[in-house]
């Protein structure tokens, strides 16, 4: 757990594919795919929930396949990885310029959680000269709001931190509601920190607008063969202190890092290419991920006589 | 100085918990306040120390605590019987006396109430099911007391209810009682709401319209509920209608600045914080609120009121009753 953080994870798993691509020994470009596939799953098997850093791979991958020559096969990986590792680090700025555009003069916003795309959103159009102001929540059980409310604080924007639970008590105030992405599926649902759907049903009911900011690498392909996302349920010590635990034997905690959003309450998504609809999330997907997707579809077994009654 | 130092002192703590949301549930604090008063007539010199005491409490609890209209309807009720004493030219020690014995029937009467209400919203949770519940309600405590005693086996979600936190003291007594309790973040409610059957929660107010002040969070609880189509009940006994409402009057919602009831920031510096203690459940969100006097739809309480109140009702004013009540007292007779 090294390496923290959904870009950094993804970039360093781009520059692990290029490597080995510049290490390979062999002649034939068949055996190079062969090989690059061993690799990406010896990488992705490090982090086997991980959307960006199978992204990462799969992004990689997708540009080996199909190459007539070794060289052809060689350097479509390296440029691959290249370009992958320049797009992830573009992205977040490219996401603050486009969402900026979004936040308009004497906004109220709502963010949760500490996403830096969200964050990059208010800051450009902070310093793009929009006033406006903000309120973070804490973001329990982790606190992460408060580290998204001192990153405001220092960029100079009025910022007001709140409990979880009054969400609705400020929405009646709230004109726009900008979060991060953990996982986007291809339907256009959002996996984000615990709390995200709650906070998008109140601004559905409010009628201010919710958005998501999200580099595309987030955006889960194995979702379009119909994969589900696992929530993961974390340590009940985030909640509450491990004594209290000891002393009532029965109480049970229970603690999902996140929650799932679906794209009926989302507005846009605001992604480095653009601002989409949450259900066109799809045509990233397959404009990405198309060609390794048809291969997996073709692994479906056709033979299905076991199941004719 | 109409108040002794000592007698100011011990209102001011008791003022200080109310406020700064140390006391939260709404019966426990309608008690301290019963007491309290009662204490005023027993502890004061005269009866004139007596009334300034309570007139300062009263008022001090309508503006930092407004929202807990039960407080305020039992002040008033305590009040007006004094006056009435008062006018009656009894003796201090007589109306300390005749007060305590009212305030006696005052509290049994609210308990019967909740032991009641409890019983008849029991009825709506089946053997099996899974309730979600928030922040600490004596009402709400006084359902489980008798799920437990009619032998029903329910599991329960309990949001752990920020700023304050006192939902893992709700968590720890569930627990303690034998029920299946898993305690989860404010956050987690919509996560929950797919296992949830019911949402049962307790009430620090009711407005004319039927809508219900509870504990901040409660509404994004009713709302995630509506949306997943799970029935939301309310445990509150009439006399936590505000009749205020009625003329129009709007419940005041407290907001603490700082982060002094986030357990876990407390100490944090430098941070620009709001937490409000209330927030506003509307009708729609609501299925039923049950009572000691029946399971009514919330924009049915007015009728149940009707009868306790009068219709229209009896416009209620603690402050003013315990203005009245000095004046009296210094001789005055403002009737």
């Amino acid at each position: 757990m090294k390496v923290r953080g959904a870009g950094r994870i993804a970039r360093t798993a781009a520059y692990a594919m290029k490597l080995a691509a510049q290490m390979y020994k062999g002649s034939d470009p068949k055996d190079f795919e062969e090989y690059m596939k061993t690799v990406a799953e010896v990488i992705g098997s490090t982090r086997p929930t991980a959307v960006s850093l199978h992204n990462a791979l799969r992004y990689v991958l997708n540009r080996v396949t199909g190459a007539k020559s070794l060289e052809e096969a060689v350097s479509a990986a390296v440029s691959a990885a290249d370009s992958f590792i320049v797009a992830s680090l573009s992205a977040v700025k490219r996401i603050g310029d486009i969402g900026s555009k979004l936040i308009e003069e004497g906004d109220v916003v709502l963010t949760h959680c500490n996403s830096s795309a969200a964050l990059s959103v208010l800051k450009t159009a902070f310093r793009s000269g929009k006033r406006f102001r903000v309120y973070a929540t804490e973001t329990r059980p982790k606190f992460q709001g408060l580290l998204s409310y001192r990153e405001l604080a220092e960029s100079g924007i009025p910022v007001t931190l709140i409990p979880d639970s009054a969400v609705r008590f400020v929405m009646r105030e709230v004109d726009k509601v900008v979060v991060g992405a953990d996982t986007v599926t291809a339907n256009g649902a959002v996996i984000n920190k615990v709390g995200t759907s709650l906070i998008a049903l109140a601004a559905y009911e409010a009628r201010a607008r919710f958005y998501v900011a999200t580099e595309t690498y987030k955006f889960s392909p194995s979702t379009i063969l119909g994969e589900l996302v696992t929530i993961e349920e974390r340590e009940p010590v985030e909640v509450v202190p491990h004594d209290l635990l000891v002393r009532y034997p029965n109480l049970r905690v229970r603690n999902p890092a996140f929650d799932v959003t679906p794209p009926e309450y989302i507005d846009a998504i605001i992604t480095e290419r653009g601002v989409i609809p949450p259900k066109a999330a799809a045509m990233v997907l397959l404009e990405d991920y198309g060609a390794t997707l048809a291969e997996e579809l073709t692994l479906i077994p056709l033979d299905i006589e076991d199941f004719v009654v | 100085m109409n108040i002794s130092v000592l007698m100011q002192k011990a209102l001011e703590t008791l003022i200080k918990g109310i406020s700064e949301y140390r006391i939260y549930s709404s019966t426990d604090t309608t008690f301290a306040v019963i007491d309290a008063i009662v204490g005023c007539f027993k502890e004061a010199e005269d009866l004139r120390e007596a009334a300034h005491s309570v007139s300062m409490l009263v008022e001090s609890i309508a503006n930092s605590r407004p929202t807990s209209v039960i407080s305020l309807n039992a002040a008033r009720r305590l009040v007006e019987k004094a006056e009435t004493l008062v006018r009656a030219r009894m003796p201090k020690e007589s109306v300390a006396e005749k007060l305590a014995t009212e305030a006696a029937a005052l509290k049994k009467e609210i308990e019967n109430s909740v032991t009641i209400a409890a019983a008849l919203g029991a009825k709506r949770v089946r053997d099996g099911s899974t309730v979600m519940t928030c922040s600490y309600s004596k009402s709400v405590m006084a359902l489980f007391s008798r799920l437990k005693s009619e032998g029903k086996r329910v599991r329960v979600f309990v949001a752990e209810s920020r700023p304050g936190g006192e939902g893992v003291v709700t968590a720890q007594e569930l627990s303690d009682m034998g029920f299946e309790t898993e305690l989860i973040v404010d956050s987690a409610a919509r996560f929950f709401m797919k296992d949830t059957n019911i949402v049962v929660v307790g009430a620090e107010a009711i407005a004319a319209n039927g809508a219900v002040i509870n504990k901040v969070g409660t509404s994004l609880i009713a709302l995630a509920a509506y949306e997943a189509r799970v029935r939301t009940f309310v445990i509150a006994t009439t006399h936590k209608f505000s009749t205020e409402t009625v003329f129009g009057e709007l419940v005041k919602l407290p907001v603490v600045e700082g982060t002094a009831l986030l357990p876990g920031l407390e100490h944090i510096k430098n941070v620009v914080a709001k937490c409000p203690l209330f927030d506003v459940t509307p009708p729609r969100y609501i299925d039923a609120i049950v009572t000691e006097k029946g399971v009514v739809a919330p924009e049915a309480v007015l009728l149940l009121v009707r009868e306790i109140y009068g219709w229209p009702a009896a416009s209620g004013d603690a402050v003013a009753s315990a203005k009245r009540l000095v004046e009296v007292v210094s001789g005055g007779d403002p009737a």
